[in-house]
């Protein structure tokens, strides 16, 4: 109880000085906001009045303490350019991101724990190099990589799906994750092969423990040795890693949703950052910042809950 | 009748069988002691008996368990007799029991793979397994997970584990020696006691010779895979006929025994 408070203070701590950091590193950038919304062209007046209009003529402090609270009551402040919430600006872009997260995630737990075990129970030596290296060769290729692959191969060629013809989830909810489940494999397997590569590994090694002999010697079978004995130890590192790729696969969904056009939050953010919008793209930031914080705190209870012997500490 | 003869074992790559024409017979009731230093092939003797040793080892002789051949016999028979006609315990108690699962859920393991007992039967042989196994309070002790249990009672656990399917034989592998000095009397104790009151054949590995005297009917002397001495306990610890089994008794420290 007392760690896991703790840990939740250093979150919270963590998102301070991400907001900080974020906040003052926009701030040291040359560009200015108002120079890039009105052209080179402008008159130096036109800049300053479009400066004091947007605030940015304030010192920085006073800018930064009223942004953060204002984000703290959950307004997250206005777009330079569309003159919008950024929190209506978000709130679609964020479903579409999600739905894309959670089946890329899903897809990579369907394909590891699978594979994993197939890969951790080969018996043949030769078969067990090949899976090792077809699995180091998949782990290596670059979502967006296999994104664009996937966009010529099964897209053009096989016309498997149409690529760009992205639908909303309003509008036809299946379409949508129809379209989406491409883009969702080109992040999950590479993802699984990691997966994979861990589960394989910790099974060996749990193979080789002496309550395995034990459970041979009650004349327990292989397959119910591996499946419910061996299995539930192997996974703790597997769920640690899983739990921590959810973070990471949100964040490769914004190289993705360029691939695949997707209007998500990744390409708000690029958008948003070419065009200096900087309330934009701190409110990405500290969404980012939050999820991946959050996820490394569940992942870390997850463990806990998962193994007795840290259980309790 | 558990009756091997001529028990060979060679391990691909070993230069020298690590088991050599070993023959002996255990009888249901009686403990049979095994000694040797490390690397004599008490182990491998044991995991033979069990069906243990892994299927690149070459293994030849006669292993006769009731009037059924072991050797040579199929994985699905093997798996058979492991754990319900002969039982083992192992050295390591606190690597020896799966970390993530609860003791009690153990303790049933064998009742789950060798009978069709619902969940309440299982877990009341359970309790009473691990109440003769000596453990204080079954019920609670059994929730708990490994890692919080001391070494002599997951012994004792691994003993009630050993015990809840009624093996005619139990293989005891060097079972006290992580213990320390009192609770290994007890497991001593504990042993004898099954023993006579299941009518158990016994055999009881160990390399420390005090602990054969005090528990085992007969002994076994065993060094470089071979048997070099066989005989009655009384026999062999007051005249043995060997210069390698009188080395050994010469090695126990005594009282008298100064320090050098």
């Amino acid at each position: 109880m007392k760690t896991l408070l703790s840990k939740f203070a250093a979150l919270i701590i963590t998102l301070f000085l991400v907001s900080a950091l974020a906040f003052f590193a926009f701030a040291l950038i040359p560009a200015d906001p108002a120079t890039t919304m009105l052209g080179s062209e402008a008159t130096p007046e036109a800049v300053a009045a479009l400066r004091a209009e947007l605030g940015l003529d304030r010192p920085l402090p006073v800018r930064y303490f009223e942004w953060l609270t204002g984000f703290l009551r959950g307004d997250l402040g206005e777009s330079y350019l569309y003159r919008m919430e950024v929190g209506q600006m978000l709130s679609g872009k964020i479903a579409v991101s999600a739905l894309l997260t959670m089946l890329s995630f899903l897809l990579t737990v369907a394909l590891s724990i699978p594979l994993g075990v197939l890969a951790g129970s080969v018996r043949n030596r030769y078969l067990d190099a090949a899976a090792v290296g077809l699995n180091q060769l998949v782990m290596s290729v670059p979502p967006f990589f296999l994104g664009i692959l996937a966009c010529y191969g099964l897209g053009i060629l096989l016309k498997w799906f149409t690529p760009g013809a992205y639908v909303s989830p309003e509008k036809d909810f299946w379409g949508c994750v129809r379209y989406l489940i491409f883009p969702a494999l080109s992040i999950a397997i590479p993802r699984s092969a990691m997966a994979v590569k861990l589960l394989r590994s910790a099974i060996r090694d749990q193979l080789g423990q002496d309550y395995v002999r034990t459970a041979r010697s009650r004349g327990a079978s292989e397959t119910s040795i591996l499946l419910r004995q061996v299995l539930r130890n192997a996974l703790l590192p597997v769920i640690t890693f899983l739990a921590v790729s959810l973070a990471e696969i949100m964040t490769m969904s914004i190289l993705i949703e360029q691939v695949f056009s997707i209007p998500g939050v990744g390409q708000l953010l690029l958008s948003s950052v070419s065009n200096r919008d900087y309330p934009v793209v701190l409110a990405i930031v500290m969404l980012l910042a939050a999820w991946i914080v959050t996820i490394h705190f569940l992942a870390d209870l997850l463990t806990r809950l998962a193994d007795p012997r840290v259980r309790l500490g | 009748m558990l009756q091997v003869e001529h028990l060979s074992v060679q391990f691909p790559g070993g230069a020298a069988p690590a088991v050599e024409h070993v023959s002996f017979s255990l009888n249901r009731g009686e403990i049979l002691g095994l000694v040797g230093e490390s690397g004599s092939g008490k182990s491998v003797t044991a995991q033979c008996l069990a069906g243990l040793l892994l299927p690149d080892a070459e293994v030849t002789g006669t292993i006769c368990l009731e009037g059924q051949e072991l050797i040579g016999a199929s994985p699905a028979q093997l798996r058979a007799i492991r754990g319900k006609e002969v039982a083992m315990v192992f050295q390591e108690p606190m690597t020896s029991l799966n970390p993530v699962l609860r003791v009690e859920r153990q303790v049933e393991e064998a009742l789950r793979i060798h009978t069709h007992l619902n969940g309440r039967q299982r877990r009341d042989k359970a309790l009473a397994a691990m109440a003769e196994a000596e453990l204080p309070d079954p019920a609670a002790l059994g929730c708990r997970y490994p890692h919080q249990l001391s070494g002599g009672q997951l012994q004792r656990a691994m003993i009630a584990a050993a015990l809840v399917s009624e093996p005619k034989y139990l293989l005891c592998d060097e079972i006290t020696t992580a213990l320390d000095v009192t609770v290994q009397a007890q497991i001593l104790d504990l042993l004898g006691k099954l023993s006579r009151e299941r009518n158990m054949g016994v055999l009881f590995i160990s390399h420390d010779l005090r602990l054969v005297k005090k528990l085992c009917h007969r002994a076994l002397v065993m060094r470089g895979g071979r048997i070099v001495e066989t005989g009655a306990v009384e026999e062999l610890f007051h005249a043995p006929r060997e210069a390698y089994t009188r080395r050994l008794l010469d090695a126990i420290p005594t009282r008298d025994s100064k320090l050098r």
